[in-house]
């Protein structure tokens, strides 16, 4: 984090520095010191007690708190801002309570402060920003209903039919057993009481199965037509000894 | 900050109605055809027709037909109810064994129950193998174990 002292100081926490912009000049800080700077900066406004300072300062670092080393600190950074041109005491002293940086002082962190240049610089930010966690919203809600789609949806509605064959002839479509042909088919209907008829648009299922064997001829046959969601099934089974 | 959690707890809670419901639901299938057997075994024929309906839930089916039947050209007619129970026996050959089965008998069946066994439709299908077999999602075949004999399409 970066404060900015009076208008030409910068103190960054992460450099542990002050820096004088106007003249360049830089003291690097102790990291006791920039913990002390940054707790006080960073309560500009309130008053913290000698003991706030010792745990958060000190006893959370494991530092040695005592009131003689906050003095010292304290009294380190007023000489350190004094050398680097600041005439203003940032930090003041409340007796028997502990220490606050003073009203007057001028301070602004890096969330809050631009400097004129880069204000002129940077275009004025898009509405983009603003609308981001509305779209970032709307984004989990579609990923969710997505989600909540494909627990409704059964896997094995897309399981695919290997052992069957598609084939499309006039206006039907055929559904069939991969080692079936289109003259098979034709054939198959010679068993049916209708024969085949593809003027118009419909589904055909066929299953067939025969073998002629030396002992006899064995034939199965399901032939199943849909028409406008009715359907009509007519299954055929021969078995004749020789 | 709060709005973050109330807006995650409502994710969650959709996520969990949703996987709830595609895994309690059951996958219910019905539909209705119109049938006809033609069956010549030597010098035994059976000829068939009517009207059938299924309907088909994870391990259960419901077969409802009404026709007419024909056994060495001697009619009789069914009508009956079937409630079937199964379990997978190779369902990658689309076979499934048969664990029970409930008939109810209409007043105007008449029909012999060894013809119907043949057809399906009979007492004592118990522990027989059966061809189901779902297609496209919208089409089913059932039949004996080594083919199918009925089909219909979902409307």
């Amino acid at each position: 984090m970066r404060f900015d002292i009076e208008g030409f100081i910068t103190f960054d926490t992460e450099d542990a520095s002050l820096l004088n912009l106007l003249t360049g000049d830089c003291v690097e800080l102790s990291q006791t010191s920039t913990r002390l700077l940054a707790e006080l900066l960073s309560h500009r406004g309130d008053i913290l007690s000698r003991n706030e300072i010792f745990h958060s300062v000190f006893d959370k670092y494991g530092a040695r708190a005592s009131n003689s080393n906050l003095n010292q600190y304290i009294s380190t950074l007023r000489r350190n801002l004094s050398e680097l041109g600041v005439e203003k005491e940032i930090i003041t002293t409340v007796p028997r309570i502990g220490f606050k940086i003073a009203d007057d002082a001028i301070i602004h962190n890096d969330r809050e402060y631009r400097t004129p240049f880069l204000e002129e610089k940077t275009p004025e930010p898009a509405r983009g920003p603003s609308r981001g966690p509305l779209f970032q919203r709307m984004a989990r809600i579609i990923t969710l209903g997505f989600a909540f789609t494909l627990l409704l949806i059964q896997p094995n509605a897309f399981k695919p039919d290997a052992d069957i064959h598609k084939m499309v002839k006039d206006q039907c479509t055929i559904f069939m057993s991969p080692a079936l042909s289109l003259l098979d088919v034709k054939k198959s209907f010679d068993f049916s009481p209708q024969p085949l008829d593809c003027s118009q648009p419909k589904e055909l299922y066929v299953y067939k199965k025969q073998v002629k064997g030396t002992l006899g001829n064995i034939m199965q046959l399901l032939l199943i037509e849909c028409n406008k969601g009715s359907c009509v099934s007519f299954y055929y089974r021969e078995k004749n000894n020789v | 900050m709060f709005k973050r959690v109330l807006f995650l707890l409502i994710c969650l809670a959709l996520l969990l109605l949703g996987g709830l419901y595609a895994f309690s639901r059951p996958a219910v299938f019905s539909c209705e055809s119109q049938f006809s057997v033609v069956q010549n075994i030597n010098s035994d024929n059976i000829r068939a027709e009517g009207m059938i309906f299924f309907s088909m839930a994870d391990d259960t089916i419901l077969i409802d037909i009404d026709g007419l039947i024909s056994h060495n050209k001697k009619i009789s007619l069914i009508s009956r109810t079937l409630k079937i129970k199964y379990e997978p026996y190779n369902a990658d050959a689309h076979l499934y064994k048969i664990t029970s089965v409930k008939t109810l008998r209409d007043a105007t069946d008449n029909v012999d129950d060894r013809i119907a066994v043949g057809l399906l439709f009979g007492k004592g299908l118990d522990g027989k193998i059966i061809y189901l077999k779902k297609f496209n999602n919208n089409v089913i075949l059932f039949g004996n174990h080594t083919f199918p004999q009925y089909g219909c399409k979902r409307h």
